[in-house]
């Protein structure tokens, strides 16, 4: 799906994405780069841990949630970026083999009061595991480009 | 460094990281695997967007923002886990080349009223770039250990 602008979108509209397979590899190689805690490092000293064993890193969920959902196309041509996220959630681990997808909906609609090519649309992203078990949600505000 | 625990911090307090430059490579390489967009993971289409050049994804700054302050060691005892992320801002663009270092300060300190053994920790995480900009802000609660009893194991 391409082609949609800011103005193709309206509260309550939902969007899903495919689902993807998180590996121990991926989770230890997002650890040692960007969250090296023992709980994502380290299967054994995970064992001892709050969670019982490897975890992915929060940081990392929200990075292949956004990644999800940027691959279904449905902002891929009109999103400018965003100026920060309202909250984010980790609700549930991510464990290695465990497949998430994410669903997305439209919050609010709000053109710019003085940028008239580009609005703003508040999402709510919530990322599911296989057992359909909510892991994380975000709320972000995207800067949308309107149709030129 | 003597480890931390919950009752060794206490709001107001202030830490500092370590500098961190954010190469070119290390910035296509994460928009590569996590965030796409052409102005994270394009240097020709970056160009002609807003920002000029590839910027980082501001998912990729959040990381580097809570790495940074992790590697310090402060948290790395006590350090549980976190339930959210809350009041991220992101302010300035991060480019190829620039210089972060984070700054954190204690907002609150809250033992848990169910766990005896743990509490909350909320930290506010500010992150500058080589000019003394703030190019991000964000808020974590923090699930931290409090002090195990002498001899107890860790």
């Amino acid at each position: 799906m391409t082609g949609r602008f800011f103005e193709d979108f309206a509260p309550g509209q939902r969007f899903e994405s495919k689902s993807a397979t998180v590996t121990e590899k991926e989770i230890v190689d997002f650890a040692r780069a960007f969250d090296p805690q023992p709980f994502h490092l380290d299967a054994a000293a995970a064992e001892a841990s709050m969670f019982g064993g490897l975890v992915a890193s929060g940081f990392h969920t929200i990075a292949l949630s956004f990644r999800l959902i940027y691959d279904t196309g449905f902002v891929a041509g009109c999103n400018m970026g965003a100026p920060g996220m309202e909250e984010v959630q980790w609700l549930r681990p991510v464990r290695p083999g465990d497949a998430i997808r994410v669903t997305a909906e439209v919050l609010e609609v709000r053109p710019s009061a003085s940028k008239p090519d580009r609005g703003t649309v508040r999402f709510r992203y919530t990322t599911l595991n296989q057992n359909g078990e909510a892991v994380a949600t975000m709320t972000v505000p995207q800067i949308l480009r309107r149709r030129g | 460094m003597t480890w931390r625990y919950l009752e060794d911090f206490a709001p107001g307090e202030h830490f500092a990281s370590a500098p961190l430059t954010v190469s070119e490579a290390d910035i296509l390489d994460y928009a590569r695997k996590y965030d796409p967009q052409p102005f994270h993971a394009d240097k020709e289409r970056a160009k002609e967007g807003l920002f000029g050049d590839i910027v980082a994804s501001g998912f990729q700054t959040c990381a580097l923002t809570f790495k940074l302050f992790y590697e310090t060691g402060i948290i790395s005892a006590c350090n549980m886990g976190a339930p959210a992320v809350d009041e991220v801002r992101f302010l300035k663009p991060l480019r190829p080349g620039d210089t972060l270092r984070v700054e954190v300060e204690v907002l609150d300190v809250r033992p848990s009223a169910t766990k005896p053994g743990r509490g909350i920790l909320k930290l506010h995480y500010r992150t500058f770039n080589q000019r003394g900009e703030m190019m991000a802000s964000l808020v974590i609660p923090h699930i931290v250990r409090r002090r195990p009893a002498e001899g107890a194991p860790r």
